[in-house]
């Protein structure tokens, strides 16, 4: 399965909440309608006192400050397809609108809904992930407490070992957690995912969107999402196993942070075999 | 670390029969859960919604009741020919439901975050069982349902199996009892089923009209004579149902081959149900119910 990470950031001037309306209102409503597409979550950075909890208690030495994550991004979205080329063909318009002669293909998602000027101050950064699904995610009936933890390797680390150490070594410390509904870890991987699927000309192509990406890819070599029942289990967790983590941080991270976000489900990712008709 | 689930409890379905002059069940699904639900959720204040569509296969209970040991009695003839799909709605309250329809800003444009001037349900008459060729107006089955959660659900990221079982009580019980059973013994006992990954009984309200008074013009086709005796007598075929998630339909009958009580279980059909069947749904997730306290921002 393909999946593609975008981190996107506000228009300039607009309030968190519009933001969030907007994107898991109108443009969210456009998007889940892509041709094959399997899974759609949009995750909204969150401003909570678990945040400044982290900040306060745990962040330390290696975890960064809030405030530098926070010019980032204010949107991580997470697109799911089967393949590198269902993903470049999902721009090609379905027939899924009902009308007077029956399906007809709707013209307005040629451009997604042509409101990504408005929505966002930067074009997305996106980049496909290597997925590693430690704990696969069964999402109950509520809001539940999410956080994206990213993390960057430390010098004289390999790509393979910082891999490695924590998908294993460090996830085998967080996957009994108490409250853990699901735990994923994501590397970004090469995939060119910019082509064929944003229109040539799109400001996705510009030197700073590159400029952008490359700073990104310095600063991250991975992101891990853990979903938990609420903060109190995560809080209770974290602070138990506080010194049992610790070591294993300072072996093979330079740095991290979490990231408590909202998850929206606009498309339940499903993983088994694509139905044989339209299903989101 | 308990999660409160107060909330949540307008839950209204809806059984939705495709145009058939237009469409087929297939289109009808692309159409309903493509184009329709972009715009329905974002129906304001929306808690939860799922589209849930029938797989066409009127022999599945036959074949439970073959494999699975599962009781089955006086099925309708025909009834999956009466709908195609039924999307299942929460609200917070019936003032929330029937204000659902206010829009509110969710489109960034250059003006700032607006209404969508795009936002429409005029597909509805292309897309459901027109009254008439000069109507607007569609057949819709809207009924409040009742629920007893009976094992909260667990959705894995695959798609699962639904099975919906419906029922009708033995008229010799009353409601009262009929309902304390089952919730009390019925679904305590059902719920012990192995790999069952949610389970949630509902009846639907006597009141055939508590979802749609106030949610329709009086002038709709439900409040007139022809509507309210179509939706009396598709009501009439049923008093609930239960929705059973499973990983797998050979993981369900083999959960009831095995199971530990199964005479018990058989038992309870016989004195509860004059009739029960089951149908196997395929179930969109359009907003993932929330069951908890809404947060104080657009959330989906």
């Amino acid at each position: 399965m393909l999946k593609v990470a975008s981190l996107t950031c506000r228009a300039r001037g607009m309030s968190r909440d519009d933001y969030r309306a907007a994107h898991i209102g109108y443009h969210s409503s456009c998007v889940r309608r892509l041709k094959g597409l399997r899974g759609y979550l949009v995750n909204i950075r969150a401003e909570s006192s678990t945040q400044d909890w982290i900040a306060d208690t745990i962040a330390g030495p290696m975890g960064v400050e809030r405030d530098d994550v926070a010019t980032d991004w204010d949107g991580l979205s997470q697109l799911f397809f089967d393949s590198i080329a269902d993903y470049r063909a999902a721009r090609a318009l379905v027939q899924d609108r009902p009308g007077p002669a029956g399906l007809e293909r709707d013209e307005r998602l040629l451009d997604l809904g042509g409101d990504e000027a408005f929505l966002y101050s930067t074009p997305p950064l996106s980049f496909a992930v290597d997925e590693h699904v430690v704990l696969p995610v069964r999402r109950p009936e509520h809001k539940v407490f999410k956080l994206v933890q990213l993390g960057r390797k430390k010098e004289g680390v390999s790509d393979h070992e910082f891999r490695s150490a924590w998908c294993t070594q460090y996830a085998d410390q967080v996957r009994a957690a108490p409250g853990l509904l699901g735990y994923t870890v994501n590397f970004p991987q090469l995939t060119d995912v910019k082509t064929d699927f944003y229109p040539p000309g799109s400001s996705v192509f510009s030197p700073q969107a590159t400029e952008r990406e490359l700073d990104f890819h310095r600063r991250w070599d991975g992101y891990a999402e853990l979903w938990f029942t609420t903060p109190e289990h995560f809080v209770d967790w974290r602070s138990t196993m506080h010194d049992a983590l610790r070591p294993i941080e300072a072996e093979w991270f330079d740095h991290w942070c979490y990231v408590e976000v909202d998850e929206t489900v606009v498309v339940l990712p499903d993983r088994s075999a694509a139905a044989p008709f339209y299903h989101r | 670390m308990g999660v409160d689930h107060s909330f949540c409890q307008f839950k209204v379905w809806a059984f939705l029969k495709r145009n058939v002059a237009l469409l087929s069940h297939d289109e009808y699904r692309a159409g309903h859960v493509g184009f329709h639900c972009s715009n329905t959720r974002r129906l304001n204040a929306i808690r939860g919604y799922s589209v849930n569509i029938h797989d066409e296969d009127s022999t599945l209970s036959a074949r439970l009741a073959l494999e699975a040991g599962a009781q089955v009695r006086n099925e309708p003839r025909h009834f999956l020919s009466l709908w195609d799909g039924f999307p299942a709605v929460y609200f917070d309250s019936w003032q929330s439901w029937t204000q659902a329809g206010v829009q509110e800003p969710t489109r960034a444009t250059k003006d700032g975050v607006v209404i969508d001037v795009d936002w429409t349900l005029a597909d509805g008459p292309y897309l459901f069982d027109r009254v008439s060729d000069d109507s607007p107006q569609f057949r819709s089955y809207h009924i409040r349902m009742e629920e007893m959660l009976a094992k909260p659900v667990l959705r894995e990221e695959r798609r699962p199996v639904k099975l919906v079982q419906f029922f009708r009580a033995k008229p010799s019980l009353s409601a009262a009892e009929f309902k304390e059973r089952l919730r009390c013994e019925y679904l305590v006992l059902l719920a012990e089923l192995d790999a069952l990954n949610g389970l949630i009984g509902n009846l639907r309200y006597r009141d055939i009209d508590a979802a749609v008074r106030g949610y329709y013009p009086e002038d709709h086709w439900c409040f007139t004579e022809q509507g309210r005796t179509e939706r009396e007598a598709f009501f009439d075929l049923w008093d609930g149902a239960n929705e059973l998630y499973f990983s797998s339909l050979e993981a369900f009958i083999e959960a009831r081959r095995q199971f530990r009580d199964h005479d018990r279980l058989n038992a309870l059909e016989d004195e509860l149900f004059e009739a029960n069947w089951y149908v196997a749904v395929d179930e969109n997730v359009i907003v993932m119910p929330n069951r908890s306290r809404p947060p104080e921002y657009y959330f989906r």
